[in-house]
C-alpha cells in the first residue's frame, strides 16, 4: 500500500486563512498532545503574518507560543514558514539576521523551515536553505503557483531543479490563491515529480476558495505527491485548505495508507468546533465551483483578505461602485508588471496601482514608492519583463539602474543593532525589535497578556454546564444521564 | 465521492457520549429559542432548561 503523509495546518494556514490569525495560544495548547500523537509528518505553527498578528492583535509573545507548542509536541517535526529575506518582518534582512533567527528557532524546538519567495526567485531563498541545513533544521523549498501565460510547467520544473541543486529535504508546491484546476494539477505534479525524482519528498497544498482544491488534491495523490497539507474540519475549506478527514477518506479510496489515528483526528476536529464557538469565529464551509467567478478571479487574482481592504478603501473614497472597473484594471496592471504572484507585497503593488489608475483617470500618473524598486529588481527577478512603455512611466522620476536583490546581504546587521539599540534581554528580543516598528512594540509591551501554559481541557459536559451557568436569563438547568441527575437553580 | 458534509456526519466513533460539536449545537438551540422551558434529549442525555419568567 502506498503511504501518504500529512502536514497539519490548523494552527498556521487554517487560522490564518479563516480567522485572520486571531486564534489564541491558550486555545491551541489543549489540542497539542492530540496533534502530537495523531501521526502527522509535520505540524505547521507559525508564519510572518501569524507572528505579527500574535503581537499586534493578541498581545501575545509569539516566541512563547512556539516554545509552549514545541514542548507539548515533542514527538513531532514542528515547522515554521519563512517569507523570503523578509522572514518575520518587513525589511529584507541580511545573512547574519537569518542565521540568528534560525538559531533561535532551533533552540526553542522548531525542527523544520519552509521557505518561499513571492517571485519564485530561488536566489532569495538560497541562504536560508543553506544556513538552515547547516544548523540542523530540515529545509523545504517552496514553489509558489501562479496562473499566467509565462508560468508554464517548464517554468516550475526549472524552479524545482534549482532547489534540488542547492539541496533541500523536500520540495513544496503551493497554490495560495486556489487557482489550480484538477487538469493543471495533473500535468504540473507529474512534471515536477519527474524533474525531482522519486527519492525527493514532494509536498502539496492548494487553497479552497474557488472550490477546486479537493479535486486537485486527488489529482496530486494520483500524481505521486508524498505529503498533503490539511487542517482540522472547522479550520478547513472557505479560503483555507481541505480537511484532514476528507483527505484520509480520499486516500483510502485510492488505497493509500495515511498512518493517521482517525479517532484522534475526529477528536481534534471536535475540539476546534469548541474553539470556534468560544472565540466567536465561523468554521470554514466548502465553496461550490463557479466557472464564471473563476474566470473573473483568474484575471486579477486579488486575495480574499486584500479584497475586503480594497472595498473599504473604495468606500472611503465614495467610489465603491467602481470596484468592477478596479478589478479589471488590476488584471491589466498585473500583466503589465510581469505577472507577479498575488502575495505580499506584490498584491499590494498591483492593487494600489489599479486604484490610482482608476481614480486619477490617467494610468501610472502616480506610482507607489516601492514600484520603481520592484521594476529595478530589488525584490528579485520577475517571471516576465515589465511592459516597456509602463517601465518608462514607473522609472520616469527614479534611478533606472538595475538592482541586485542580494546586494549588501553579507554585511553584518546584528552587531550594529546590538551596539545602537541594545542591550537586549535575549536574541529573541533583538529579533522582535528588528521585525517590528517601535510603535507596534510599544503597544504590545503596554498590553502584553501572559499566556497560561497549562490551560485545562474541559470535557464537553462540563463545558456545557459552565456555559449554561453564564446565561443570565435562565432560572434552572437540569441535566440527566441515566440515574445521575444534576439540577442547577440560578 | 464522500464530501466534507458526509465526513462531518461521521462522528459516532468519538469515545465520549457528548461531543463539543453537540455542546455548540445545544447552546445555539437554547440561545435562539424563545420558549420558557426547553427539553432536549440527545442519546442518554436529557437536558431541561427553564427561563426566568
Amino acid at each position: 500500500m502506498t503511504e501518504l503523509g500529512f502536514v497539519e495546518e490548523t494552527l498556521r494556514d487554517g487560522q490564518q486563512s479563516l480567522w485572520a490569525n486571531r486564534m489564541t495560544t491558550e486555545s491551541m495548547l489543549p489540542a497539542a498532545p492530540m496533534l502530537d500523537n495523531a501521526g502527522f509528518r509535520k505540524i505547521h505553527i507559525m508564519s510572518a503574518s501569524c507572528f505579527e498578528s500574535c503581537l499586534m492583535y493578541l498581545y501575545e509573545d509569539p516566541w512563547e507560543r512556539m516554545r509552549l507548542l514545541c514542548r507539548l509536541m515533542p514527538k513531532s517535526d514542528i515547522m515554521v514558514l519563512i517569507r523570503s529575506r523578509h522572514t518575520f518582518g518587513w525589511e529584507r534582512y541580511p545573512n547574519d539576521v537569518i542565521r540568528l533567527l534560525f538559531e533561535c528557532l532551533k533552540r526553542i524546538g522548531i525542527r523544520c523551515v519552509l521557505i518561499f519567495d513571492g517571485l519564485n526567485d530561488i536566489r532569495n531563498m538560497e541562504w536560508q536553505l543553506r544556513i538552515g541545513r547547516n544548523i540542523g533544521l530540515k529545509v523545504t523549498g517552496a514553489i509558489t503557483f501562479v496562473e499566467s501565460p509565462v508560468h508554464t510547467d517548464e517554468y516550475y520544473v526549472a524552479k524545482a531543479q534549482e532547489l534540488m541543486k542547492i539541496g533541500v529535504d523536500s520540495v513544496f508546491l503551493g497554490d495560495a490563491s486556489g487557482l489550480l484546476t484538477p487538469e493543471r494539477t495533473r500535468s504540473l505534479v507529474q512534471a515536477v515529480r519527474q524533474a525531482i525524482g522519486e527519492n525527493m519528498t514532494l509536498e502539496f497544498t492548494a487553497h479552497a476558495g474557488t472550490g477546486l482544491s479537493s479535486d486537485c488534491y486527488v489529482e496530486a495523490m494520483k500524481g505521486g505527491v508524498d505529503q498533503l497539507c490539511t487542517a482540522s474540519l472547522p479550520l478547513s475549506y472557505g479560503n483555507s485548505i481541505p480537511s484532514t478527514a476528507e483527505m484520509i477518506h480520499q486516500a483510502h479510496q485510492l488505497e493509500m495508507d495515511t498512518g493517521l489515528d482517525q479517532d484522534l483526528i475526529h477528536r481534534i476536529d471536535d475540539y476546534f468546533y469548541w474553539v470556534a464557538y468560544q472565540e466567536k469565529r465561523s468554521p470554514g464551509k466548502p465553496v461550490q465551483f463557479d466557472p464564471l467567478g473563476y474566470k473573473k478571479y483568474v484575471g486579477h487574482q486579488i486575495p480574499g483578505g486584500m479584497m475586503s481592504h480594497l472595498v473599504s478603501q473604495l468606500k472611503d473614497l465614495g467610489i465603491e461602485d467602481r470596484l468592477p472597473e478596479v478589478l479589471e484594471e488590476a488584471a491589466r496592471v498585473r500583466e503589465e508588471l510581469g505577472w507577479p504572484a498575488m502575495v505580499t507585497p506584490f498584491s499590494q503593488f498591483v492593487g494600489v496601482q489599479a486604484v490610482f489608475n482608476v481614480v486619477q483617470g490617467e494610468r501610472y500618473r502616480t506610482v507607489p514608492s516601492e514600484l520603481p524598486l520592484y521594476a529595478r529588481g530589488y525584490y528579485g527577478q520577475l517571471a516576465a519583463p515589465i511592459d516597456p512603455n509602463i517601465l518608462d512611466r514607473i522609472l520616469s522620476d527614479s534611478d533606472t539602474e538595475p538592482m541586485d536583490p542580494l546586494e549588501n546581504m553579507d554585511e553584518p546587521l546584528v552587531s550594529k543593532i546590538r551596539a545602537e539599540m541594545g542591550p537586549f534581554s535575549s536574541d529573541e528580543d533583538l529579533l522582535m525589535t528588528l521585525f517590528n516598528t517601535p510603535q507596534t512594540l510599544e503597544k504590545y509591551n503596554r498590553n502584553k497578556r501572559k499566556i497560561n501554559p497549562e490551560p485545562v481541557l474541559a470535557t464537553p459536559i462540563s463545558a456545557l454546564v459552565r456555559e449554561l451557568s453564564k446565561r443570565h436569563d435562565l432560572n434552572s438547568v437540569s441535566i440527566q444521564k441515566g440515574s445521575v441527575k444534576l439540577t442547577q437553580v440560578f | 465521492m464522500g464530501g466534507p458534509s458526509e465526513i462531518q456526519r461521521d462522528r459516532q466513533n468519538l469515545p465520549y457520549f457528548l461531543k463539543f460539536k453537540d455542546v455548540v449545537d445545544i447552546l445555539e438551540i437554547i440561545d435562539n429559542s424563545l420558549c420558557k422551558e426547553l427539553k432536549l434529549e440527545l442519546g442518554k442525555l436529557k437536558l431541561t432548561v427553564e427561563r426566568k419568567r
